[in-house]
């Protein structure tokens, strides 16, 4: 069957998300048209409204609709620490596990070379400009555990050691509840070479 | 019957569709080869597709970008950091740079195997990657004698030398200071594999900046960047 021009074009702007293959895609836009025509208003709205009025925080880089961020406005929060993270999502992320009580900063990525991404594009500039007179006596490194993750950890490492600025990297290895006979050579390598004193 | 799987190695990763990945694949049997890695980002995925780990692999597709049908790992994990991490980035970028699709590479796939093992080893960095530099042009075709200047007169010790992409090593008979060109005995040194001597890495740096130059065209190697201790936004140096 062959669907009329805007259900079409409906059908293709919904396969655009993430995880949302043509069937899928055909259901949700099925599902709008002939169940919730009011839920298919709001959300048509709620995307608008977001698309026009989410930007970025000036002070950490994150999403956010004011020009400062609730997080980095929050006067209960460490300005000592600092995270640097790839994205948005690995704020969320961070904040969900609830332990953690400093401040973000993002980064756009990582470090990709064959992709032309070097410090400059991921923003590093930003991140030395955001920590020049600031409070902050530590950042800690929380890039993904990747090859390239490790990359723009080091990088990002070896330019702030110079500037008298606790550096740490959060640890990887071993995932809690796992067994060994199960886990993959480079995260035992990389256990194995980040191991911990007990005592 | 599929094929058997074949040594590997990721050289690059970019997100495909959900949970896929196209991967830039190093492989003995073909060279250069991108592929769909199926499940290669999902939260079920068994195998992570890092760049460093030997890997055997197995395709299915008739067209340049295959599907990858096999993954496992077949030896010991590469485990860089710091200086030698962007080490093996800065190879993987040459490789992916200068490397055409499907055209085997065999002599270049173990040069790569064993730099990425020297690395690792805690090897001085800069030897390995002139070295490898050096074996990239070789086996490319583009190599050129380090011991004949292009007259066929052997390279002397005393003598300064300039290199050209069309005909390689020329004499510099009025040289405009003492350390203009190339030392005559740096690229003996070079040919012999000799790296004691401070000069030679950096007439070998010069010579390689200039040969491989002329293949990569006006975009830089990004992964040179990184060899900087300086803010970023002053270009750096490799080593």
């Amino acid at each position: 069957m062959s669907f009329s021009p805007l259900i079409r074009q409906l059908i293709d702007a919904l396969r655009g998300l993430p995880g949302v293959g043509p069937k899928t895609a055909q259901r949700m836009a099925l599902s709008l048209l002939e169940r919730d025509r009011q839920g298919g208003l709001r959300l048509a709205e709620a995307l608008q409204q977001a698309m026009e009025g989410v930007g970025y925080c000036s002070r950490c880089r994150t999403l956010s609709e004011a020009e400062i961020c609730e997080l980095c406005s929050d006067p209960r929060r460490d300005d000592s620490l600092l995270c640097v993270l790839q994205s948005p999502a690995d704020v969320w992320a961070v904040e969900m596990a609830g332990s953690f009580r400093g401040r973000y900063f993002v980064l756009k990525g990582h470090l990709s070379p064959i992709d032309g991404l070097g410090p400059d594009e991921i923003g590093v500039p930003a991140l030395i400009e955001r920590l020049e007179g600031s409070a902050v006596t530590e950042v800690i490194l929380a890039t993904n555990p990747t090859v390239e993750g490790e990359a723009t950890a080091h990088y990002i490492a070896g330019l702030l050691r110079p500037l008298g600025i606790r550096v740490s990297r959060i640890a990887h290895g071993v995932p809690l509840g796992g067994e060994l006979e199960f886990i993959d050579g480079g995260t035992l390598a990389h256990a194995l070479a980040g191991r911990t004193l007990i005592s | 019957m599929l094929p058997s799987p074949g040594p590997a190695y990721v050289l690059h990763t970019r997100p495909y569709r959900d949970s896929s990945a196209l991967v830039d694949l190093l492989t003995l049997e073909s060279g250069l080869q991108r592929a769909v890695w199926r499940g290669a980002r999902g939260q079920r995925r068994k195998l992570s597709p890092q760049p460093f780990v030997p890997l055997l692999v197995s395709f299915t597709g008739r067209s340049e970008l295959k599907t990858l049908t096999q993954a496992e790992v077949a030896g010991r994990f590469a485990l860089l950091q710091g200086q030698t991490l962007f080490s093996g980035l800065y190879l993987n970028e040459l490789l992916v740079r200068l490397l055409v699709a499907g055209d085997p590479q065999p002599i270049l796939f173990a040069a790569y195997q064993l730099a990425l093992e020297q690395l690792a080893g805690g090897a001085s960095v800069e030897p390995i990657l002139r070295r490898f530099e050096w074996q990239l042009l070789d086996n490319l075709g583009y190599g050129f004698s380090l011991t004949e200047d292009a007259g066929g007169q052997p390279i002397e010790p005393h003598q300064r030398y300039v290199w050209h992409a069309s005909d390689g090593l020329q004499p510099l008979f009025q040289p405009v200071s003492p350390d203009a060109g190339l030392s005559g005995a740096a690229l003996l040194a070079m040919a012999a594999d000799d790296w004691s001597a401070a000069g030679t890495l950096r007439t070998a740096k010069l010579l390689m900046r200039q040969a491989l130059g002329v293949h990569l065209g006006d975009r830089p190697l990004v992964s040179r960047s990184l060899f900087a201790r300086r803010p970023p936004s002053s270009r750096g140096d490799l080593q």
